[in-house]
C-alpha cells in the first residue's frame, strides 16, 4: 500500500469515526462555551474580529463602486434585499491594502455596514467572558482585536460632520 | 672643318712619305747609277772594246804579215789563205769599230787606219803577187822594205794612234763616270740625308701624334681594363656566390627529392589507411542503420511513456480540480457554519441546539478543509512528481529525440564521412601519384640544378680567367703606356 493510499484511508476513517462520535456525545457537551473570533488579515497584518459583532461572513460578493467624500467607502452591496455600504476595514484602521478585498463581514450593530478585507484565516476559540484586546493563534504572535462598534461610531460621526458641512455651505 | 686624320691615315702618310722618300732616293740612285753605268758601259763596252778591237786589228795585221812572210818564204796556199783570213778578220774588226765609233776624231783615225790597211794590203798584195810570180828576192825585199814594212809600220802607228785615242777616251770617260758616280753618290747621300731628316721629322711628328693618340687610347684601355678587371672580379665573385648558392639549391633540391619520396611513401600509406577506413565506414554504415532503427524504437517507446505521463499529469490536474472543488465546498461549508453559528447566537436559547449543529458542521468543514489541504498537498506532491517525471520524461524524450536526431546526424555524417573517405582515398591516390611525379620532377630539377651548378662553376672559372685576362690586359696597357710615354713608368 502506498503512502498516499494509507493517508487517504486513515483520513476517511478518522472523519467517519469523528462524525459518528459527534452523535454519541450529549448536546451540552457540544454546546460552545467560549467566545469566537475570526482571524483575518488586513493589509497583510494579522487582526481578529469578534463574532458577536458580526452578522455574517461572505466572500466574493459584488459591490458597486460609488464616489464618496469618504475614501474608505468602496461602494454599495445588497444582502437579502437590503442595500448597505461597503467600507475598507483596513483603510478605516489606517492600513493600505494591496490584495483584492474579497471578504466581507456584516456588522451586527446598526446601521449595518459591510466591511471588506483581504483574507479570512480561521476561527479562534476564546474562553467565554473575556474581552481581550488581542489574541494569538498557536505558534503566532498576538494579533489585535478590532472593535467594530467604535469603527462604526467613527464612521457615523464623520458622515454627520460631512452632512453638516454640506448643509452649512448650501 | 677638316676631319682629323686617323691613326691609319697618319701611319699611311708616314709610310707613304717614307716610301716616297725611299722611291726618290731610289730614283736618284737609279738615275745616278744609270749614269754611272752608262758611262762605265761606255767605258767598258765602247772604249775598252775599241781598245780590244784595236789590239785585234794589230794582231790580225801582224798575223797577216806573218802569213805573208810565210808565203814569201815557202809560197804555200795556206799562208795566202791565212793572210786572206786575217785580212777578213781585220776588216770585220774594223767594221765593228766603225759601227761603235761615233766621234769624228775616232772616225777620222779609223779612216786613216782603213786607208793605211788598204795601202798595206795593196803593198802586200803586190808583194805576194811578185812572189807568186817568183819575182826576185831583191825585188821582194825592196818592195817589202819600201812599201810593205813602212806601210805596216804606218798601219801599226795608226792602230796605236787609234788605241791611244781610245785609251784617252777611255780614261776620260772613266773619269767622267767616276765624277758622275761621285756626283751620284753625293746626290744619293744628300737624298738619303734629306729622306732621313724628313723621315725623322715625320717619325717625330707621327710619334708625337700617335703617342698622344695611343697614350689616350692606352689610357682608355687602361681605364677600361681596370673597369673590366673590376667587372670580371665582380663577375667572378658573383659567379662564386652563384655557384655556392646553386650548390645549396642543389642540396636543398636533393633534400626536397628525399622529402618528396617520403611524402610519396606516406601518401601511399595514407591511401592504404583511407581504403581501410572506407571499408570500415561501409561496414559501419550497416551497424548505424541498425542502431538508428533501435533508436527509433526507443524514441517511440519514450514517446508513449511521455504520453502516458502527460495523461497522468492531466489526471492529477483533474484530481486537483476535484480537490479544489472539495476545498471550496469545505470553505463554503465553513462559512455557512460560521454564519449559522452567528445566526444561532442571535437566536438565543432556541438557537443553541442549532448552534451545536452549526458547530459540528463547522468542525466537519474544518476536518474537511484539513483533509482537503492534506489531499491537496498529496495532489501537489503527485502533480509535482508527475511534473518532474513529465519534465524528466520530456527531457528524456527530448534527449532521445536529440539522440535520435544526433544519431541520424551521426549516420548522415558517417555517410558523409564514408563519402569523404572515398573522396579522400581518391585524393590521396592522386596525391600519391602527384607526389611521385613531383619526386620525379624534383629529381629532374636536381639533375638540372647540378648541371646549372656545373655551368656556374665553369662560369666562375671563366670569370677567373677573364679576371686574369683583364689583369694581363691592364698590365699590358701599362707597359704599352710606358712604351708610349716612359715618363709614366
Amino acid at each position: 500500500m502506498t503512502r498516499a493510499a494509507t493517508f487517504t484511508r486513515t483520513s476517511a476513517q478518522t472523519l467517519r469515526d469523528e462524525f459518528d462520535r459527534s452523535f454519541s456525545l450529549a448536546m451540552a457537551a457540544l454546546a460552545p462555551q467560549q467566545d469566537t473570533l475570526l482571524a483575518v488579515r488586513l493589509a497583510g497584518a494579522p487582526y481578529a474580529l469578534r463574532m458577536e459583532e458580526i452578522a455574517g461572513l461572505f466572500v466574493d460578493r459584488l459591490f458597486v463602486p460609488m464616489p464618496s467624500p469618504l475614501p474608505e467607502l468602496l461602494g454599495l452591496t445588497a444582502f437579502r434585499g437590503e442595500a448597505m455600504p461597503v467600507y475598507d476595514l483596513g483603510g478605516l484602521l489606517g492600513l493600505r491594502s494591496v490584495l483584492p478585498l474579497r471578504w466581507l463581514v456584516l456588522t451586527r450593530v446598526q446601521p449595518r455596514v459591510a466591511l471588506a478585507f483581504e483574507c479570512f484565516e480561521t476561527r479562534i476559540a476564546y474562553p467565554a467572558g473575556g474581552k481581550a484586546d488581542e489574541v494569538a493563534l498557536e505558534g503566532e504572535a498576538p494579533r489585535p482585536v478590532v472593535a467594530l462598534g467604535r469603527l462604526i461610531d467613527g464612521i457615523r460621526r464623520r458622515e454627520e460632520a460631512l452632512r453638516e458641512s454640506k448643509e452649512g455651505l448650501g | 672643318m677638316t676631319r682629323p686624320w686617323t691613326f691609319g691615315q697618319k701611319m699611311a702618310a708616314g709610310y707613304a712619305l717614307t716610301v716616297a722618300l725611299a722611291i726618290l732616293v731610289g730614283l736618284i740612285s737609279v738615275v745616278a747609277l744609270s749614269s754611272v753605268v752608262a758611262s762605265k758601259e761606255r767605258v767598258i763596252s765602247v772604249y775598252s772594246e775599241n781598245l780590244v778591237d784595236a789590239a785585234r786589228l794589230e794582231v790580225a795585221a801582224s798575223r797577216r804579215v806573218v802569213a805573208v812572210r810565210g808565203y814569201m818564204l815557202d809560197k804555200t796556199g795556206a799562208d795566202l789563205d791565212q793572210a786572206r783570213m786575217y785580212m777578213e778578220s781585220f776588216q770585220a774588226v774594223l767594221a765593228r769599230l766603225r759601227a761603235r765609233t761615233t766621234e769624228p776624231q775616232e772616225t777620222e783615225l779609223l779612216n786613216r787606219l782603213e786607208r793605211g790597211a788598204a795601202e798595206h794590203r795593196a803593198a802586200s798584195e803586190r808583194m805576194l803577187g811578185l812572189r807568186s810570180a817568183d819575182a826576185p828576192t831583191a825585188t821582194l825585199l825592196r818592195v817589202f822594205d819600201e812599201e810593205v814594212r813602212p806601210r805596216f809600220a804606218a798601219l801599226l802607228r795608226q792602230i796605236e794612234d787609234f788605241s791611244a785615242l781610245e785609251e784617252r777616251r777611255r780614261d776620260e770617260s772613266r773619269q767622267t763616270s767616276t765624277d758622275a758616280a761621285n756626283r751620284a753618290i753625293q746626290q744619293v747621300v744628300g737624298a738619303v740625308i734629306l729622306a732621313a731628316v724628313a723621315a725623322a721629322f715625320a717619325a717625330t711628328m707621327l710619334t708625337r701624334a700617335l703617342g698622344q693618340r695611343i697614350g689616350s687610347a692606352v689610357g682608355h684601355v687602361q681605364s677600361s681594363s681596370a673597369e673590366l678587371q673590376a667587372s670580371a672580379s665582380q663577375q667572378a665573385s658573383g659567379a662564386k656566390q652563384q655557384a655556392s648558392a646553386m650548390t645549396e639549391i642543389a642540396t636543398t633540391i636533393s633534400e626536397l627529392v628525399a622529402t618528396s619520396r617520403q611524402i610519396a611513401e606516406s601518401a601511399q600509406r595514407v591511401a592504404q589507411v583511407a581504403q581501410q577506413t572506407a571499408d570500415a565506414a561501409r561496414s559501419g554504415d550497416g551497424t548505424l542503420e541498425k542502431g538508428r532503427e533501435s533508436t527509433a524504437v526507443i524514441d517511440r517507446q519514450v514517446g508513449e511513456v511521455v504520453q502516458h505521463i502527460l495523461d497522468l499529469g492531466r489526471k492529477s490536474q483533474e484530481i486537483g480540480a476535484v480537490a479544489d472543488i472539495v476545498a471550496e465546498l469545505a470553505e463554503q461549508t465553513n462559512i455557512l457554519a460560521i454564519n449559522a453559528t452567528i445566526e444561532a447566537s442571535g437566536a438565543g436559547e432556541a438557537g443553541r441546539r442549532f448552534a451545536v449543529v452549526a458547530e459540528e458542521i463547522r468542525k466537519l468543514a474544518d476536518r474537511l478543509a484539513s483533509s482537503t489541504k492534506q489531499i491537496r498537498g498529496q495532489i501537489d506532491e503527485v502533480r509535482a512528481a508527475v511534473n518532474a517525471t513529465v519534465m524528466v520524461t520530456e527531457g528524456s524524450a527530448k534527449a532521445v529525440a536529440d539522440g535520435t536526431r544526433q544519431f541520424g546526424e551521426v549516420a548522415q555524417a558517417f555517410k558523409q564521412i564514408a563519402a569523404l573517405v572515398e573522396t579522400t582515398t581518391e585524393a590521396v591516390r592522386e596525391i600519391e601519384l602527384s607526389t611521385k611525379q613531383q619526386a620525379t620532377a624534383a629529381e629532374q630539377v636536381r639533375i638540372a640544378m647540378t648541371d646549372v651548378a656545373q655551368t656556374t662553376r665553369e662560369v666562375e672559372s671563366s670569370s677567373g680567367q677573364t679576371l686574369q685576362t683583364a689583369s694581363e690586359l691592364a698590365s699590358l696597357s701599362s707597359e704599352l703606356r710606358r712604351l708610349v710615354d716612359p715618363r709614366t713608368a
